[in-house]
């Protein structure tokens, strides 16, 4: 995973977007899944990973423990900041890529 | 090889995790699910369909310790068993340090580390195993050999018997049998170390 201003990995965007209700590990590898539609499947070697780094960092923290002592995880305030800050960069991304292909085909075009 | 009714045991020695898997997923593949396994030697396998089940290996260290590493395995047993698989038993000289998940294939792909972040941090884990246990046999090694000279020169001594000439040898061996071991540990390293560079790589063009 990169800094905070820089790229998140897919796998981190969907659990953190994922963590803005409780829910235990299993349930964000469902959830990930879910809202991909079925594209993203999260191993649990990326989960535990991708958990441990974003507690590190307080973009997540623990909110209690489900039954069967299933740790439950949910966003901070500073997760948040990051999913935002991620959305708009994918937007930049998109509206730049969108305007380029869109020039250069209407260039072609009119050639 | 010990066979009883539908279950069999074999003697397999494998250098790497990744042998280990290779090994495990070809049982499968014949019709032999793992069900037990002891210090990474014994395997014990049941009778199930070919091809009914994908076995992954894994490793439970945690580079920031024996805490963390315990953590790391609870989480991932707790992850992989909601996921549908099955943790086979394992007994091991180092304090569990692998973990051996079955799934049933029907229920699809079955992967562990599924981004390049979880590869590297998987493999950085698989090297410093064998660079820790590597640095410990080639001590035990020179122990061996220091002792094995040391006995040799007692046996040499105008007092010296043949019970010196006999602890002398077995020490001799223990060190032969060290250094094998030794080298076992140490030839993976370079391959686990060209995976990491690889993976960093493509993490520079790709997640």
């Amino acid at each position: 995973m990169n800094e905070s201003k820089g790229a998140l990995t897919e796998a981190v965007y969907y659990i953190l977007i994922s963590l803005y209700t409780p829910l235990h590990g299993y349930g964000v590898i469902q959830n990930v899944e879910k809202l991909s539609g079925g594209r993203v499947k999260l191993g649990a070697g990326t989960l535990y990973g991708a958990i441990n780094t974003l507690l590190t960092r307080g973009w997540i923290v623990e909110c209690g423990e489900s039954g069967e002592r299933k740790k439950e995880y949910i966003i901070t305030q500073s997760g948040r900041r990051a999913v935002l800050d991620e959305i708009d960069r994918l937007q930049e991304l998109l509206d730049n890529g969108r305007q380029v292909v869109s020039e250069t085909t209407q260039t072609q075009e009119t050639e | 090889m010990k066979k009883k009714a539908n279950r069999i045991t074999k003697t397999v020695i494998c250098l790497t995790i990744d042998q280990e898997e290779e090994y495990l997923n070809k049982m499968c593949a014949q019709g032999w699910k793992p069900v037990k396994i002891m210090l990474g030697l014994w395997f014990t396998f049941e009778k199930c369909e070919p091809g009914e089940y994908i076995v992954r290996v894994t490793t439970g260290i945690d580079p920031k310790g024996s805490k963390a590493s315990r953590e790391r395995r609870e989480r991932m047993i707790e992850f992989l068993t909601d996921s549908g698989a099955e943790i086979v038993p394992e007994t091991n000289v180092d304090a569990k340090t692998r973990i051996y998940a079955v799934r049933p294939a029907s229920m699809g792909d079955f992967e562990i580390n599924t981004d390049i972040d979880a590869l590297i941090a998987d493999y950085t884990a698989r090297r410093r195993y064998h660079i820790g246990w590597s640095v410990a046999t080639a001590l035990l090694f020179v122990v061996g050999l220091l002792e094995g000279t040391w006995m040799a020169t007692m046996y040499r001594a105008p007092e010296g018997t043949y019970v010196d000439l006999a602890c002398a040898c077995l020490e001799f061996i223990a060190a032969a049998l060290l250094l094998l071991t030794f080298v076992c540990l140490l030839l993976p390293i370079p391959s686990y170390t060209r995976k990491i560079r690889k993976l960093k790589e493509q993490r520079q063009i790709e997640e």
